[in-house]
């Protein structure tokens, strides 16, 4: 029973039209996907070029 | 070395060039904060796009909802651009022309106010209209994140303010104006990207 459970899961990785059930995602559709990638990107890349501008500016200033 | 000594000791003069490339604490300090208030509306705005995107039946707002005034707001967005160009010039003018440059200051202070109240103006006729925090998603992002950022006006106003009577009354403390005004012009900056994402 296990070995077939676990067999299931492994199955399901390979449908990935399956993970658009996930219930945080609400609609599983490529405009939701799309808008999830952009919004992980701009959230990563945000205080990386905060951080970054800020030291930027301060090795411009150096004396 | 005694105590005495340490106090008596003349300070370190930095030679001309570098100490007019030091940053002030307050300035740095009000940098550092804008810097996480720009994560934190970043989080606000990404919960809200996502949100948009993932309605059902791709309607929004939603059905039933009023449509917010966009192009009063456009006036309104037009008032806060003018307030930061005003501040603007002050500060070019303060340290040639200052009781010009404080009639500028003055003028920037009279159109954040102005913003504040057409806001204000514009929360009554869509509170009559039904549109509230519980009424729907769009309600509440729509009061979360504009409300924020009215009370990030209100602030940066009384802070302007404050700053003004203070230069008016011969106080004038560069490092102060120059971190209020980093403030100002964040408030003034954030705005079109909000009305950008949340009204159009």
């Amino acid at each position: 029973m296990r070995i077939r459970t676990f067999a299931a899961a492994v199955a399901l990785t390979l449908i990935p039209a399956a993970g658009w059930s996930c219930p945080a995602c609400m609609v599983g559709d490529s405009k939701t996907a799309s808008t999830y990638l952009g919004m992980t990107l701009i959230m990563s890349a945000l205080p990386l070029l905060l951080i970054g501008g800020l030291g930027y500016w301060f090795w411009r200033r150096q004396p | 070395m005694s105590s005495q000594s340490i106090f008596t000791e003349p300070r370190i003069a930095l030679p001309a060039e570098n100490s007019a490339k030091r940053v002030p604490n307050s300035v740095l300090g009000m940098i550092i904060f804008v810097a996480t208030e720009i994560m934190f509306f970043a989080a606000l705005m990404s919960a809200h796009t996502i949100a948009k995107a993932t309605v059902l039946g791709g309607v929004w707002p939603p059905p039933g909802q009023p449509r917010l005034p966009v192009e009063r707001t456009a006036i309104n967005t037009a008032i806060l651009l003018l307030s930061g160009i005003l501040l603007w010039i002050g500060n070019r003018r303060m340290s040639t022309k200052r009781e010009s440059a404080l009639r500028y200051v003055a003028a920037a202070i009279l159109c954040g106010i102005a913003f504040v109240s057409l806001q204000g103006v514009e929360w009554v006729a869509l509170l009559r209209e039904g549109l509230t925090m519980t009424s729907s998603n769009h309600g509440a992002f729509f009061y979360l994140i504009v409300g924020t950022h009215a009370l990030h006006a209100i602030v940066a106003i009384v802070a302007l303010t404050w700053v003004y009577l203070r230069m008016r009354g011969g106080k004038f403390v560069p490092s102060t104006f120059t971190a209020t005004q980093v403030f100002w012009y964040f408030v003034v900056v954030l705005w079109p990207v909000i009305y950008l994402r949340v009204y159009l």
